[in-house]
């Protein structure tokens, strides 16, 4: 470097990366983040890190020649970074190119082939190619090296499970690992019904019941769904239950409107006229 | 050299090589409290068993828990303890180990410390809580808000805090966690549980879909209702108790959104499940603000300002939610008592106000609900993000729905005694800038 320009490169330098670290300005959106990072490689444009924190933020934009150019041009600096396939696999999903997107992580999953961000992605694109079998092994993969798979992530999964009675066993798996967790529990009685499973969707609710601190909701759908499957004397049972739960709760509580509103409803439906 | 005489002076040099060894870098600092169970964390320099000495005085740490296998991160879970009740514990280090086999009763070298169990869930107790948002700057003035609050505190016990996320700036990195928490409040973290939110900085080195990166690795957080609440299955989003207090933590950074996104179903169930007379939400990403962002804009922080005040302040509403907490906005934004309002401040209407008045019992009067859970009873909304810094040029503070809006650095404390509520904002000087109470009846 000229020496005469030293002071002021490293003052440009050091007065970006201060600009940049500080809490004010580092903030919002993907255009302000681009516009940061851009700055930032001004005064390092060696780093390949940023290069491809950059090409992120151009993906979203889809500003796809950008992305590509950053994303090169961190391969050039940092030929065997590790995120770089991540990168492609990224940007080629993001444009509606799958099978670029598993090409580009092939190699990468061949030498780190429990990476489960990889696998993710990688399930993402054989989705997107119609290769379901494919995606739900990358998946089964990505959770089995997940210390804890987040919810969402076993739903997305379990969205690409055509058979019914496969998609139940995959989200009983699910729930014995994550416990009982609404979304798949919700998801898990859904398809017990839709399977004509009156007796296994009836004890789902009888355990999610017994567990719970308001069980009334529990018990009242245990009615609706025998009173549906024309079992009268149990409703009527699984309702009294109901009320029995809400009578159990504090005044303050069980004088609330919304509670109140459902012993009016539950009422009628204890009846032997039901 | 005799053989016995040998080895007694190896043993000696084992033993001088220990304690000269090991090095406390973090913590401990307390996690995941429940009536009867507490977390433990620490960091050592060198990797050795994690085990954690404890028992009701100072001088008798007579139990001793421990975990599996020899590491740096110590992660300790105290089990079987009684609620409500204090404890005194160390780390137990290399430094520690027994000068004679067997002999498990030498004192720890690590300082002793305490903290009080939470009572049972359920019957009333005096709380105190406080908040902090978008404190982790590092620099003096989180540390003036920091000195300011323990000022004010004084002897009077903090049961619990809460970091309302962007804990760590500028890219939540373990340094700057190391930095911005855990040289920051080196006391209150071994003393009292903190229970964290992730903010857009602590999300840049981390992933809330893999529950990875160094957020998650730092903080033990319940994943199956062990501290309360519906098990959410995920660190990122989780509810617990303290005493007739009911605390909701969303993640509004990194996990979906929508109205019918796992989240959003896990908060149904957990609000229609709770029990307890206050609900307390926090997050990071306002539902409004004015400040250093502007929950109008579609393109401030991606929309999810947007998506927390259509998708999830409906849900919170209909659950009964008294207060809601969020930082993101380095300012103090109040809301009125309002209910209903999801909309842009283009859209807003006095009729969304409940309660027209200050929320204050000196002044117009406190604001009061009924204690019969009742959805659409009126919450208030409050933006402290400014335990770390206040905006250096002038912001609009101009949302309709706030009742006050300052530009200073400060953050806010909770007080809960039965069935009032009531809330201080104090800035880094000390000065309280603002107040009001919820009475229940």
């Amino acid at each position: 470097m000229d020496r005469a320009r030293a002071p002021l490169h490293w003052f440009v330098t050091v007065a970006a990366w201060l600009a940049l670290s500080h809490p004010l300005l580092a903030h919002p959106g993907t255009d302000v983040a681009i516009s940061d990072l851009s700055a930032l490689i001004s005064t390092s444009p060696e780093s390949a890190e940023l290069r491809l924190r950059r090409a992120t933020c151009y993906v979203e934009h889809q500003r796809w020649s950008e992305a590509a150019a950053d994303i090169d041009y961190a391969t050039q600096l940092s030929p065997k970074h590790p995120d770089l396939a991540l990168a492609w696999a990224e940007y080629f999903l993001a444009r509606n190119e799958p099978l670029a997107s598993i090409n580009a992580l092939t190699p990468h999953l061949i030498a780190r082939p429990n990476d489960p961000a990889a696998r993710i992605l990688c399930a993402r694109a054989r989705a997107r190619c119609g290769d379901l079998e494919g995606a739900q092994n990358d998946f089964q993969i990505a959770r089995r090296h997940l210390a804890e798979p987040k919810p969402e992530l076993w739903l997305e999964a379990n969205d690409l499970i055509t058979e019914p009675a496969a998609a139940l066993a995959d989200l009983e798996t699910g729930l014995n690992r994550l416990g009982p967790v609404p979304a798949l529990e919700e998801r898990a009685l859904k398809l017990e019904l839709q399977l004509g499973r009156t007796e296994a969707a009836l004890q789902r609710l009888t355990r999610l019941a017994a567990h719970a601190e308001r069980p009334e909701t529990y018990h009242r759908r245990r009615g609706d769904i025998l009173f549906q499957a024309h079992r009268i004397t149990e409703a009527r049972r699984a309702y009294t239950e109901a009320l029995a739960a809400i009578n159990r709760l504090p005044d303050w509580l069980r004088l609330s409107e919304p509670t109140q509103q459902l012993i009016a409803q539950l009422t009628p439906l204890t009846s032997s006229s039901l | 050299m005799k053989l016995p005489s040998l080895l007694l002076l190896l043993a000696f040099i084992a033993t001088s090589a220990a304690q000269a060894a090991t090095t406390i870098l973090r913590g401990p600092y307390l996690q995941l409290a429940t009536p009867t169970s507490i977390v433990v964390r620490w960091r050592t320099d060198t990797t050795e068993p994690s085990s954690v000495r404890y028992g009701l005085a100072a001088n008798q740490l007579t139990l001793t828990a421990k975990s599996e296998g020899i590491s740096t991160e110590h992660v300790v879970q105290l089990a079987k303890l009684q609620p409500n009740t204090r404890y005194f514990y160390a780390p137990l280090t290399g430094n520690d180990k027994p000068a004679k086999p067997g002999a498990e009763d030498v004192p720890p070298t690590a300082p002793v410390s305490s903290f009080v169990t939470p009572p049972l869930p359920g019957p009333a107790q005096p709380t105190r809580v406080w908040v902090l948002g978008d404190p982790g700057t590092k620099n003096a003035t989180q540390a003036a808000v920091r000195d300011a609050y323990y000022k004010f505190n004084g002897s009077h016990t903090t049961d619990l805090w809460l970091m309302l996320g962007d804990n760590a700036y500028s890219e939540g990195t373990d340094a700057d966690f190391q930095k911005a928490v855990f040289e920051m409040y080196p006391t209150l973290l071994r003393t009292v549980p903190l229970w964290p939110t992730l903010g857009n900085h602590d999300g840049k080195s981390a992933n809330s879909l893999t529950q990875s990166g160094v957020y998650y690795d730092i903080f033990s957080l319940p994943t199956m209702g062990q501290a309360g609440g519906v098990p959410s299955g995920t660190e990122a989003y989780y509810s617990f108790d303290h005493a007739n207090i009911h605390f909701i933590c969303l993640d509004s950074t990194d996990s979906p959104r929508d109205a019918d996104s796992a989240m959003a179903q896990w908060l149904r169930a957990d609000l229609a499940a709770t029990t307890r007379d206050w609900i307390v939400a926090f997050f990071h990403h306002p539902t409004y603000t004015k400040g250093t962002h502007d929950s109008d804009k579609d393109s401030d922080s991606g929309g999810r300002m947007n998506d927390m005040r259509a998708n999830f302040l409906p849900i919170l509403e209909a659950g009964g939610v008294d207060l809601i907490l969020s930082g993101h906005s380095h300012d103090y934004e109040r809301s009125h008592f309002i209910d209903g309002h999801y909309g842009k401040s283009q859209t807003w209407e006095p009729r969304y106000i409940v309660q027209a008045r200050d929320g204050r019992p000196a002044g117009q009067g406190a604001y009061t609900k009924p204690r019969a859970r009742t959805p659409h009873a009126g919450e208030i909304s409050v933006v402290t993000g400014s335990a770390g810094h206040a905006s250096l040029t002038p912001i609009p503070l101009n949302h309709p729905a706030m009742w006050i809006s300052l530009n200073e650095a400060g953050s806010s404390i909770i007080d809960i005694d039965g069935l009032k509520l009531n809330f201080t904002f104090l800035n880094e000087t000390g000065a309280i800038r603002d107040t009001f109470t919820i009475e229940k009846k």
